[in-house]
């Protein structure tokens, strides 16, 4: 492959260049559509618009109407034709346009595609891609995340990528997967700019199901995932600053399966455990967690395990409730402090 | 239209819709409220021409309408106030949606207003139930829901159209279509207005910038409804296209070039001089009220406070006020009963 048979804002990594996470993501489906043509995208207005946040610019052009299918309004139905397609063997990669629309295909993402192999009529290998998060003044309609809403189905994988390098290599695991996958993209994450990096020019994958150690500490574990990364580590350079606490932040990257081992492993090595996501409290992934960690490492815990999460609301419009919805650096910091001191 | 006080009144309510569109495309622009916010300009013959086809009222007893963001007209025609909108789009502390929800409003159901919701179609399905209540109470009422063409090709347009029409409750179901290019983006049918005969219900098809057409339709669809004939599906064609549709014959553009179809304000106004129904000074007046009208709600809502931060926590079940989280309180709550705060 090269740099001249992509269109140029697609041959970034090629050129050396650093890239967003946004055009990490798109870098990784251009790529696997060139590698493997049974791999073809679906979703509103990804074709001739390019996509809502233009993750698919440029793809028409380079790969035809056929491959780049721009949908109706109808989430449930391309869904549900993604599946019909992957029986026939081919990859599917569909994308809603927020990932609060999700919510018309629940019912077959979660009862066909997620029990498809269970009942014997083999896999699915469909991706369902798209932009979740609060932070953008979406409202309750534009900045949910929805993870938890499909974690507590098997048969389903979950991905939720917190930097380029990550978003790409996981983008290519999850297509390669034989298994369906939901991959959560945060907006906020999209083209920030502190996450440009030069990625590496060959071919790369990250494995599903595999947490990342995005600081290493001594005294307290953050496990975290997505945008909420970021603001973990923020925290965990003010701490180590203000308080000379050395705290590690684990990147869960995927949700589903979850990385026990890692988990533990630095639970092991803190005795102290915060988790920290933008979802939901009530139901939200750190009470599973906090499970996990009490039947592999309860030994080793020195204090109560703690969450940090947004508040049991929908997400509000206004950005004073907004901010005040989503976990702020400063409970971060809190929290932490009340971990060590215990 | 009875005479020439309606026609003015009609008029009146027309001008009130466009002075708020502008308005709130003003404040877009200016970044005062989100990007992507709905404007409404070039429905205010379907908003107006339909609402005031209906009995509205303020006490319970009238008749219930669902307008989408585009059908401000239809909000101000069932007892809706500029400052109500304004609030709503601003966030304010003191809007119906107390800051929580952008967009028209939330429901009313003194004044039969049943606030638009985010994912398509859904309001076809709750309007389905609205006007079933309706009937079941045997009440002389009707419902209206406007949709936007894009939004007939979700499962819950189709679920809802066809509940209404089996259970024949009293509904109208007005779909807001574009030209026949963008028509053609989401059925194959010819028009929407086709589709009616699938679900057994009657239909009407009319031009949709032509005020007293569609206030003429949705009379007589009211009229069918209330002596027990069911729902029926009004087509309004010549809308302004949706962008989605916009967005998919993008190809075709050099074929099939958009033209925006006429003004709708400006055609009645035209109609209203030359058939001498009113004088043009006379409705340089009723515009000139209406910008007035609009301007100091806008001002006001501009200079109202938003709401206070821990309102985000509020409002989830009944008569909760929500608590905050423990590392948001001064000083942090400690100890061992940290396990049963939220």
């Amino acid at each position: 492959m090269t740099s001249n048979s992509r269109p140029e804002h697609l041959a970034r990594t090629l050129r050396g260049e650093p890239v967003t996470l946004l055009e990490a993501i798109s870098e990784a489906l251009f790529e696997e559509m060139e590698r493997d043509p049974s791999v073809f995208l679906m979703g509103e207005d990804i074709a001739v618009y390019g996509g809502a946040f233009k993750v698919t610019r440029g793809f028409l052009d380079h790969f035809g109407a056929e491959r780049v299918i721009d949908t109706p309004i109808s989430e449930a139905g391309f869904t549900g034709a993604a599946a019909g397609a992957a029986h026939m063997g081919l990859r599917p990669v569909v994308e809603m346009q927020f990932m609060d629309f999700i919510s018309p295909a629940y019912d077959v993402i979660t009862n066909y595609l997620a029990t498809s192999r269970y009942r014997g009529s083999g896999s699915v290998p469909v991706v369902v891609r798209g932009p979740v998060g609060g932070g953008n003044r979406g409202g309750p309609f534009h900045s949910q995340n929805v993870e938890m809403a499909f974690f507590h189905t098997p048969g389903l994988k979950i991905v939720y990528p917190a930097t380029a390098y990550d978003a790409k290599g996981l983008m290519k695991s999850a297509i390669r997967d034989d298994d369906p996958v939901i991959f959560e993209e945060h907006k906020s994450l999209y083209r920030a700019p502190h996450l440009r990096e030069v990625l590496p020019a060959e071919d790369y994958t990250v494995p599903l199901g595999k947490a990342r150690c995005a600081r290493e500490g001594t005294q307290v574990t953050i496990v975290t995932y997505g945008a909420m990364v970021h603001t973990s580590l923020e925290a965990a350079a003010a701490l180590e600053k203000d308080d000379g606490v050395a705290v590690e932040v684990l990147d869960l990257r995927t949700l589903l399966p979850l990385d026990d081992e890692a988990v533990a492993g630095s639970v092991k090595k803190t005795g102290r455990l915060l988790i920290v996501h933008e979802d939901t409290r009530t139901g939200g992934i750190a009470g599973e967690i906090a499970m996990r960690v009490n039947e592999q490492a309860f030994e080793w815990l020195d204090a109560p395990i703690l969450r940090v999460t947004a508040i049991d609301s929908p997400v509000p419009y206004a950005g004073g409730l907004e901010d005040y919805f989503l976990p702020r650096v400063s409970d971060i910091v809190t929290a932490c402090r009340y971990l060590v001191e215990y | 239209m009875a005479g020439r006080d309606d026609a003015v009144d009609l008029y009146r309510a027309l001008a009130l819709h466009r002075a708020a569109a502008t308005r709130l495309k003003s404040l877009r622009d200016q970044g005062r409220v989100p990007a992507a916010i709905r404007c409404g300009r070039g429905y205010e013959a379907v908003s107006t021409g339909a609402a005031r086809a209906l009995r509205a009222a303020s006490d319970g007893s009238g008749d219930a309408v669902a307008p989408t963001p585009d059908n401000a007209g239809a909000f101000f025609v069932f007892g809706g106030t500029p400052l109500q909108f304004f609030r709503q789009h601003l966030a304010c502390g003191s809007a119906p949606g107390r800051g929580r929800e952008p967009g028209m409003c939330p429901i009313d159901v003194e004044r039969g207003l049943v606030g638009p919701a985010a994912l398509p179609g859904t309001m076809v399905e709750v309007m389905a139930g609205v006007t079933l209540a309706f009937r079941l109470r045997g009440e002389d009422r009707v419902g209206l829901v406007f949709s936007g063409e894009d939004e007939t090709s979700t499962s819950a347009w189709h679920e809802g159209t066809n509940f209404a029409a089996a259970r024949r409750c009293p509904l109208i179901v007005v779909v807001q279509a574009g030209t026949e290019t963008s028509t053609g983006v989401h059925t194959r049918a010819r028009g929407f207005a086709q589709k009616a005969a699938g679900y057994g219900v009657a239909s009407a098809s009319v031009d949709g910038g032509d005020v007293l057409a569609v206030h003429r339709a949705v009379e007589e669809a009211a009229a069918r409804a209330r002596s027990g004939q069911g729902a029926t599906l009004v087509e309004a064609r010549g809308c302004p296209v949706s962008r989605r549709a916009l967005r998919a014959a993008g190809a075709d553009r050099e074929r099939h070039p958009y033209e925006h179809p006429p003004d709708p304000a400006a055609r009645f106004r035209v109609r209203l001089i030359e058939e001498r129904i009113a004088r043009a000074s006379d409705l340089d007046e009723v515009e000139r009220r209406a910008r007035a009208a609009v301007r100091s709600a806008c001002e006001q809502a501009l200079g109202e406070s938003p709401p206070a931060d821990e309102y985000a926590l509020g409002g989830v079940y009944d008569g909760d006020p929500g608590t905050p989280p423990w590392y948001r309180l001064e000083p942090p709550e400690r100890g061992l009963a940290l396990a049963s705060t939220t």
